[in-house]
């Protein structure tokens, strides 16, 4: 049995606007951007800024409300860690001033981090290795953008979000659906840079993106894991109240809302003043219900999270 | 579905303002950018069930080879 019993998220100081990117691509419109893709704004770190200060800022946020010395153990989701070598977890400890008696691991996921993430402080809270997780999200996929991708750099944003996740006997405790397909791989990636191919000055040195074909597998593959995850849990559709997704863009979350029968009023949809902050995008959604009360104690709220990997994963959790 | 059905279906769906025809060529449309090919999935998954073939749909140009594309079994005349 767990619960969620905080949850802070940070943004880099530096706005990114549709006018600004008007400005800049005097042919890519304003409000064909809002229209389309529903974001407003978005925030970027500046250079010397990366996904570890983001998350330090974050935790000393979450740190106000709750007292560090409970922490036992440490979870980093990011895929722009500060260097291949050390673990970003572990320096993410020393800067934070958590006891050293306790773990510390990144992983290296995207937009189901947040799910993942979940599943393994699960893990180690059952298996008594840890009562309380600190689970962070944080990614800065600007550094991973060319600057001339008008397209990606409307989409996505820079941001962080710390999770605690407790170990209580009155907390829940709902089955996960998890998937992979990475025969995908390549529809979300940034090809050079690492082992693999080594940067060569041409588009491969940046992040790439196949909206149409990831549309595809989200089509084939979120319904499925809906119906699954409500069913693994021997509940019904009628016992879900609240739905929160990855928020990826809005018209393919639309979309995903018609094939999965759910009504509006129980579907969370807001992208505007943040962009997709990947995995963080649940997490943040979260609190923003939480705090403008979209949900209540005691509701069952299913969240899903998909995309770079191909990688999926759901669950039910309550607040 | 008929010919008709399709090109009024289709037009709706890309939220254009003039009438399609079979000749009409994608980029030639007011409307179509790079967010036009996903409305072009959620038209053929809702009216056909299937998965489009983004590889393919690269290399086609008209309303008449989508039609193609999606299997001209799929409609009546």
């Amino acid at each position: 049995m767990i619960k969620i019993s905080n949850i802070s998220y940070y943004f880099p100081q530096k706005s990114l606007s549709n006018a600004d990117l008007e400005k800049e691509f005097p042919e890519w419109s304003a409000v064909k951007i809002e229209e389309k893709v529903g974001i407003k704004n978005r925030f970027i770190v500046d250079e010397n800024v990366t996904a570890l200060d983001l998350a330090e800022n974050a935790c000393n946020k979450l740190f106000e409300n709750y007292e560090k010395s409970k922490i036992d153990f440490v979870l980093l989701c990011t895929q722009s860690p500060d260097y291949f070598l050390p673990t970003s977890a572990c320096i993410l400890q020393d800067k934070l001033h958590l006891s050293k008696n306790i773990g510390a691991l990144d992983f290296n996921l995207g937009c189901s981090g947040f799910v993942y993430g979940l599943a393994v402080a699960k893990g180690l809270i059952s298996a008594n290795i840890a009562k309380n997780v600190l689970l962070v999200t944080s990614e800065t996929y600007s550094k991973h953008l060319d600057k001339k991708d008008k397209a990606n750099r409307s989409i996505f944003g820079d941001g962080a979000c710390a999770t605690v996740v407790e170990k209580d006997s009155k907390g829940f405790n709902y089955e996960f659906s998890l998937g992979t397909d990475g025969s995908g791989y390549d529809n979300l990636i940034v090809k050079n840079g690492a082992f693999k191919c080594s940067k060569n000055e041409s588009e491969d040195d940046f992040l790439y993106m196949n909206g149409p074909e990831i549309f595809n597998f989200t089509i084939e593959n979120i319904p499925n894991l809906v119906k699954e995850t409500i069913s693994n849990n021997k509940l019904t559709e009628n016992d879900i109240d609240f739905y929160i997704f990855h928020q990826a863009n809005t018209f393919m979350l639309n979309y995903l809302r018609k094939k999965c029968k759910i009504s509006e009023e129980k579907f969370y949809i807001d992208m505007e003043n943040y962009g997709n902050t990947v995995s963080s995008t649940i997490p943040i959604a979260l609190k923003d219900c939480i705090e403008n009360k979209l949900v209540k104690k005691g509701d069952k709220i299913l969240i899903a999270g998909f995309g770079v990997g191909y990688s999926w994963g759901a669950t039910i959790i309550e607040i | 579905m008929t010919n008709s059905e399709f090109l009024v279906k289709l037009q709706d769906e890309l939220e254009e303002e003039n009438t399609l025809t079979l000749d009409t060529k994608f980029k030639e449309l007011e409307g179509y950018d790079s967010m036009s090919i996903l409305s072009i999935i959620v038209f053929i998954d809702e009216n056909f069930n299937k998965k489009l073939n983004t590889q393919q749909f690269k290399d086609i140009s008209t309303i008449q080879e989508l039609k193609e594309l999606i299997g001209l079994d799929n409609f009546e005349d």
